[in-house]
């Protein structure tokens, strides 16, 4: 069971801090779709994706796998300031 | 010697021990430190002996512009106060936003050098018609910065000091409307010389040399920033409380006096949030069009929001996630006229000390009902306060705490844990303030922009730190808001899906690109290629490039880095904490920053010796003269 973070917008819909059993994060994302719906595909379609720290782009992309303790955000692609 | 256009051709030189006000003549230091900080950090060298103390009547406070201050070229109305630091030993430089800079220039003055101890409480004002005149400030003294403000002449730009200052507390800030040159502790030295304030008003003006050409470009600049994701959306849709979340998704952000990167409690304090919750209106800096400042309402009085340093420094590092402590907190350092960072800095650590059963207080990262009655005895040095108004370096040498005692040089980190961010590491290590993240800014190339340069690489990073630092060191110089340097990725990088393949591409390339840029370090490229040189080749008619501007950066990176060689500083302050050093933050990782793999080749590519100490050859080749 991986942990999801969501940004604050899905959080004020679905809740701070949701548990989903996905494998991968491709299967977290399918999954966070089919319960959530359209607020979740949204969020997806703007956000980068990181586990326990590191983006996916570091890791193998959507295919990361997920273990029961690890912690999924999702984030702004950019900030600054 | 007559200046250049962009400079008003006077400067002031003022000794508060005798009342003298002498004409500084600083016409020989600005072709090679062009302003602001540059030629401030050249007057501090020249005009203090070896080993100086902070506090001594004769160091002088130095208030710089630069030649584009006072103009309408966007994000360039700001002024740089330089000294020594009573919290570091080290330079002390901060630069200021609000309505102080634009109006010294108005007022016909490029540089104001305050220097002596006034024997009563005093403040400076300056005008065109007037010349500069020292005024007796006895019923502003113990004010806050905010009613200081109210109470000093209207339609002055101000710059003033509350209580902290007053009180020596060594990160005390000094306040220009509602901004803050906030880090390094200048306001202690200002409260140090009975300096309540500094204010100056007038009506010149600074007509560019090639007008068309200036104007031309200001209006591409405005239309570029306002159409560019970083400066026309994200900043002024979010403020900089934009970096919460990525932050803490990025497992930078400090919590608990860095003992973690993340905690999902972090989006309450986003910026998100803020803006969805808590924003009544953007505010910005005198002709900035980015307008990135938060205004909130505050006990029904419009105020301040908190920038991400506060949220994250005074926030999450605190174990506090709860929007409207901060904003209080934030009101009250800014009135205090303290330092936010070096504030939670400070106060994450005598938490840490508590928990640990080191130090007696009423501080938890759970419960934060003590902090805002500290935050009144750290500015009045009352009781616990008076230990906490020395910072965490001082705090640590007389509790213990050294490996938990999060600062560099003295100077506390700020809101980005380098644990995931390894160049901004080796930038803390080695910028010559100490543990600041506004003079190079690597982070934003690994951890918080569009792209993301391995985060936990060391490859490429130190060329990539010199490179930041050099142009954060001619940014601070000419002198224009380091934000304005998010605006040079091109706008097309953000819009890079993070999880496809052209961004991955893209990283890869910078990841590897060490000895290019070690090649783009050493070039000088020869054409105004920056808005930042364009800039000041229209206003002062003379030919900036790119290759004169960087080299600028490096040129007073070099002078700052010597004046603290001639201070006491040695390589070996060129450090993280131990906590940074040793504990990783991250799953699978083990021990922290790898300093020791990125130190040596910085000071190679630097032209430093081993020893950290500019070799001859660099100097001669700058030009600097010591
Ligand atoms: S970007 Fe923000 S801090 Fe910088 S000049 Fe503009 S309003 Fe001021």
């Amino acid at each position: 069971m991986a942990t999801l973070i969501p940004n604050y917008a899905l959080a004020e819909i679905i809740g701070e801090k949701i548990e989903i059993d996905a494998g991968t994060v491709d299967e977290l994302i399918r999954e966070g779709i089919a319960r959530y719906g359209e607020p979740f595909k949204k969020a997806i379609a703007h956000a980068a994706i990181a586990v326990n720290g590191r983006t996916i782009s570091y890791l193998k992309g959507k295919k990361t796998k997920l273990q029961a303790a690890d912690t999924v955000w999702l984030i702004l692609p950019a900030s600054g300031g | 010697m007559a200046l250049c256009t962009g400079y008003m051709g006077k400067s002031y030189d003022i000794d508060l021990s005798t009342g003298e006000i002498k004409i500084l003549d600083i016409s020989q230091h600005v072709d090679l430190y062009l302003g602001g900080k540059g030629v401030g950090t050249r007057l501090l060298y020249d005009n203090t002996p070896p080993g100086m103390d902070p506090y001594d009547d004769r160091m002088p406070l130095i208030f710089s512009t630069g030649p584009l201050t006072g103009t309408s070229a966007p994000q360039s109305n700001r002024f740089v106060v330089t000294t020594k630091s009573p919290l570091t030993g080290a330079v002390a430089n901060s630069t200021c936003g609000g309505d102080f800079a634009r109006q010294l220039k108005r007022a016909g003055v490029d540089v104001v050098m305050v220097r002596g101890k006034a024997k009563a409480p005093v403040y400076i004002e300056i005008t065109d018609e007037g010349g500069a005149s020292i005024k007796d400030a006895t019923r502003l003294w113990g004010k806050g910065a905010v009613e200081t403000q109210e109470l000093l002449p209207k339609g002055f730009g101000k710059a003033v000091i509350g209580p902290a200052g007053e009180n020596r507390v060594r990160f005390a800030c000094i306040v220009s409307q509602e901004r803050v040159a906030g880090r390094t502790g200048c306001g202690a030295v200002m409260g140090a010389k009975n300096l309540k304030a500094i204010i100056a008003d007038g009506k010149m003006k600074i007509v560019a040399e090639d007008k068309d050409a200036f104007e031309e470009l200001r209006k591409s600049m405005v239309k570029y920033l306002k159409s560019h994701p970083m400066t026309g959306k994200i900043l002024p849709d979010l403020g900089t409380a934009n970096i919460v979340n990525t932050a803490a998704g990025r497992n930078i952000l400090p919590v608990n006096n860095f003992q973690r990167g993340t905690d999902h409690r972090a989006p309450r304090i986003s910026g998100e949030a803020l803006a969805a919750k808590h924003l009544k209106r953007r505010v910005g800096c005198v002709n900035c069009p980015i307008v990135c400042g938060r205004g909130i309402d505050l006990h029904g009085k419009r105020t301040k929001g908190p920038e991400y340093e506060t949220l994250s420094i005074m926030g999450s590092n605190l174990g506090n996630f709860n929007l409207p402590d901060i904003f209080e907190w934030n009101y009250l350092c800014d009135d205090l006229g303290m330092d936010t960072i070096s504030t939670g800095g400070v106060l994450g650590f005598a938490t840490e000390l508590t928990e640990r059963g080191m130090l007696k207080s009423n501080l938890s990262f759970d419960s934060h009902e003590a902090v805002a009655g500290l935050l009144h005895d750290i500015a009045h040095r009352n009781g616990l306060g008076d230990d906490l108004a020395e910072g965490v370096k001082r705090m640590s040498e007389k509790y213990g705490g050294h490996d938990f005692a999060i600062h560099v040089k003295g100077l506390e980190l700020p809101g980005y844990d380098p644990r995931g961010c390894y160049g901004q590491g080796l930038e803390y290590a080695t910028t010559n303030r100490g543990g600041c993240h506004v003079q190079g800014a690597t982070m934003f190339l690994e951890a918080t922009g569009p792209i993301s340069i391995d985060p936990l690489s060391v490859k490429s990073k130190a060329g990539l730190v010199i490179l930041q630092q050099n142009l954060s060191a001619a940014i601070c110089s000419s002198v224009f808001c380091m934000f304005s340097s998010y605006a040079m990725l091109p706008r097309q990088v953000f819009g890079l899906d993070p999880q496809g393949m052209s961004y991955k591409a893209v990283t890869q390339v910078l990841l590897n690109s060490g000895p290019i840029l070690e090649l783009v370090l050493k070039a000088k490229a020869p054409l105004s290629m920056l808005w930042f040189e364009k800039f000041l080749t229209y206003v002062m008619g003379k030919k900036v490039s790119l290759g004169d501007y960087t080299e600028l950066g490096e040129r007073v990176f070099n002078l700052e880095r010597i004046y603290n060689i001639r201070e006491g500083f040695t390589s070996r302050d060129d450090t993280l904490p131990p906590r940074i050093l040793n504990e990783s933050t991250f799953k699978g990782v083990s021990g922290g920053v790898p300093l020791h793999e990125m130190l040596p080749k910085y000071y190679r590519i630097r032209g430093w010796d081993k020893y950290g100490i500019p070799r001859d050859q660099t100097l001669d080749r700058l030009g600097i003269t010591t």
